[in-house]
């Protein structure tokens, strides 16, 4: 397969989605930005060994995926160990930003096993199919199937939503209930 | 099985933490690259 117009511009627009699927791996952008760049590097390096007609984005994501655990995953070690070290002679942490509903969100995601997160993020965020996720992941179909329901199971346990009274009201559907509310008292005080 | 609205709940969640990482400018360091990238297809 020859870097074609076509290719490329495929490459691009799978970027940026790459580079989430990079960030959700690391849990941290600075190896995530490494990990994007040698992968780029990896697959236009090994473009010859692209089929022709096959998804291009898995086959990035496949290429990434496998970075990951062979190289970066150890890097993310050892820069841990010693940002550990340092911080653990801090006095205060740094403060966390957003929405507080977000940050409990993203700290349930980062505490779910490799696995499942990866299932998930790549099924319904990346919004590969399954057969696709099993394929970047080298794996069965129903294995990814599986590793996505525990993956749910285990944030909705996690963030206390186990049923549908525990997500709270909608405040859109709420604002419109009170007004309805409200025009029907005022109509029948007339 | 989880409730579907759960599964609805968490759907949209992950979706939001993941396109927001997704909308963020590309770091130059990936544009350098990109750019030179496509200029290797237009020789």
């Amino acid at each position: 397969m020859k870097l074609t117009p076509q290719i490329t511009d495929e490459m691009l627009q799978s970027v940026r989605s790459l580079r989430a699927f990079a960030v959700s791996l690391c849990g941290r952008t600075d190896l995530a930005d490494d990990l994007v760049q040698e992968t780029i590097v990896k697959a236009w390096s090994n473009l010859d060994k692209f089929e022709e007609g096959t998804n291009l984005q898995a086959w990035l994501f496949t290429i990434l995926r496998n970075h990951y655990y062979s190289e970066i995953r150890k890097r993310r070690r050892e820069i841990e160990d010693v940002e550990g070290r340092y911080s653990a002679t801090l006095a205060t942490h740094p403060a966390q930003y957003g929405h507080l509903d977000m940050v409990d969100f993203k700290a349930a995601l980062q505490k779910l096993p490799d696995d499942q997160r990866e299932a998930l993020i790549l099924v319904g965020a990346s919004g590969f199919s399954y057969e696709d996720a099993a394929k970047i992941c080298g794996v069965a179909i129903g294995t990814i199937k599986s590793r996505v329901n525990r993956a749910r199971t285990h944030l909705a346990k996690r963030l206390n939503i186990e049923s549908t009274a525990d997500i709270g009201p909608d405040p859109t559907a709420e604002a419109t209930f009170s007004a309805l509310r409200q025009s029907s008292t005022s109509g029948k005080s007339e | 099985m989880l409730d579907r609205q759960v599964q609805v709940h968490i759907g949209r969640k992950l979706k939001a933490v993941y396109d927001e990482v997704a909308a963020e400018p590309l770091p130059k360091e990936i544009l350098d690259l990109l750019a030179k990238l496509e200029g290797r297809t237009k020789e």
